[in-house]
């Protein structure tokens, strides 16, 4: 039985392989560890709303996605080495980042909010954070609005920078950490997975800075790169035919879909 | 000439932030290597000892330390200890909670370990007859080791205590991915900042010229150190 469905796997890699010849290849990079958006489970296979949907965005382009995580501050970079021909991390379109990539259209929205324990009194107003250390994955708008808004010599807001979420996250729980900014929507995982039984929530309302935040992600491409318009058109596709609703509904209970225009 | 001034601008406008983290770096050295040098010449005495227990406790230490990458090291230290009440609770808290000082903890009881094989085999290359000599002099067992072994093993073995050095500074590097801001970790945040890797390169030069600066020291103490032997 076991040998038959291993035949089985062999033979589709193999007609795989063989239609991949035909098709483009597309590297996309991308993380490992922003559940519910990309992330390796217990197998080390990536799965998450964003691959789940660009799986189907790659079919509908016609091309062959291969994945390639990598930190979140190394994306750009590969990008423009050519290491990658898209980004998808929920990356926030930004005028920072569009002078060095092109950005399809809205592809979620990513509200910011700060997460800490309950009855800690911080909330979005930076007066509550005085005195206390913020977490924050590098490379991230939330670096970039901590620094440029809050600098610490003027709002007391000390910074601890993080390759990954996920070491903000411990740190957060050893208490070296009195706060975590990040995506509402990552927190929203986490908050329900491990944060809650220990008494940790959001604390505030989310940020409003469209300067700093951007209005939503985006998926990144190379400057000029045609790839941005293929996208584009998958983009559309999915938002409309209830593939993006009904993946979105898996994760969280509130939309992120882009408010169609 | 455009390459030039790119660094130039680069090193104007970071170059006091560079410093920061260079300092930081040569701290985790320093701190490092003394602490592990003091507990690594111990722990080589008990590595030869006749007490069959002290020799274990040693050679267990030696193959933890050596046998397992410092980064794992680092992050167990770092991430995996704090997730337990017991020791956020504990004494050792202020030290293993500071992402700083848990970095200079770890990578000296790593050095420690490697110290200890280096001076163990300085001990055991100081000649029989001297020893010999020692105790017939009627020296006790400590003075023994205090007057004649130690020193002697220590002299014989400065180069490679050097390389520990040498290779103790490249390991600094790796206590960035714990949040401390030493070199490594202030370069990466510039590179993620310009999506270029100039201030990488620009750290690689410092890190070789602290390299060569470290290793015309030991040179130095090696020539002092077998001056009753040169002619």
């Amino acid at each position: 039985m076991k040998l038959k469905t291993l035949s089985a796997v062999v033979a589709g890699s193999l007609m795989l392989g063989l239609a991949a010849h035909a098709e483009q290849v597309v590297k996309v990079g991308t993380l490992s560890d922003y559940a519910p958006f990309e992330f390796k489970d217990a197998t080390g296979k990536l799965q998450g709303m964003e691959i789940e949907l660009n799986d189907v965005m790659c079919k509908q382009m016609k091309v062959k996605c291969e994945y390639v995580t990598m930190d979140f501050d190394a994306l750009i970079p590969a990008l423009k080495a050519k290491k990658i021909d898209a980004v998808l991390a929920q990356m926030s379109i930004t005028d920072e980042r569009k002078k060095v990539v092109d950005f399809t259209n809205l592809f979620t929205l990513a509200p910011v909010q700060y997460v800490a324990k309950k009855g800690s009194g911080i909330t979005e107003n930076p007066a509550t954070l005085k005195g206390k250390i913020v977490g924050v994955q590098s490379g991230t708008n939330h670096e970039s609005y901590l620094k440029t808004r809050l600098p610490k010599d003027k709002s007391g807001i000390e910074l601890k920078i993080y390759q990954s979420l996920d070491q903000a996250w411990l740190d957060l729980e050893a208490g070296r950490v009195n706060a975590v900014l990040a995506d509402t929507t990552v927190s929203y995982d986490w908050i329900n997975k491990t944060g809650k039984k220990d008494g940790f929530n959001y604390a505030g309302k989310a940020i409003n800075d469209v300067a700093m935040f951007g209005e939503g992600t985006g998926i990144a491409v190379r400057k000029g790169d045609a790839l941005k318009d293929k996208y584009n058109a998958a983009i559309k596709q999915i938002l409309s035919d209830g593939t993006f609703a009904k993946a979105n509904k898996k994760v969280f209970p509130f939309s992120i879909a882009p408010a169609s225009k | 000439m455009s390459l030039f001034d790119d660094y130039y601008t680069l090193l104007i406008e970071s170059g006091p932030e560079i410093l920061d983290g260079f300092i930081v770096s040569l701290k985790l050295l320093a701190g490092s290597c003394f602490f592990a040098f003091l507990l690594a010449v111990p722990l080589a005495i008990a590595r030869v000892s006749e007490n069959a227990w002290l020799r274990q406790f040693a050679r267990t230490y030696s193959s933890i330390f050596r046998g397992t990458p410092l980064l794992v090291q680092i992050f167990i230290f770092y991430y995996g200890l704090s997730q337990f009440e017991a020791v956020r609770n504990s004494v050792i808290w202020p030290l293993l909670g500071d992402s700083f000082y848990c970095g200079i903890t770890v990578l000296a009881l790593n050095l420690t370990a490697y110290m200890a094989e280096d001076v163990r085999a300085g001990i055991m290359a100081v000649p029989h007859g001297e020893k010999e000599a020692a105790t017939a002099y009627g020296l006790s067992k400590f003075q023994c080791y205090r007057y004649i072994i130690i020193p002697r093993a220590l002299s014989i073995v400065t180069p490679v205590l050097g390389n520990e050095v040498i290779a103790q500074l490249k390991a600094t590097a790796l206590v960035s991915t714990i949040t401390v801001l030493d070199m490594t970790g202030i370069v990466r945040r510039l590179s993620a900042r310009s999506y270029t890797t100039d201030a990488l390169i620009i750290a690689g030069v410092i890190y070789a010229l602290t390299t060569l600066t470290i290793s015309l020291v030991v040179r130095f103490a090696e020539h002092r150190n077998t001056r009753h032997i040169r002619r």
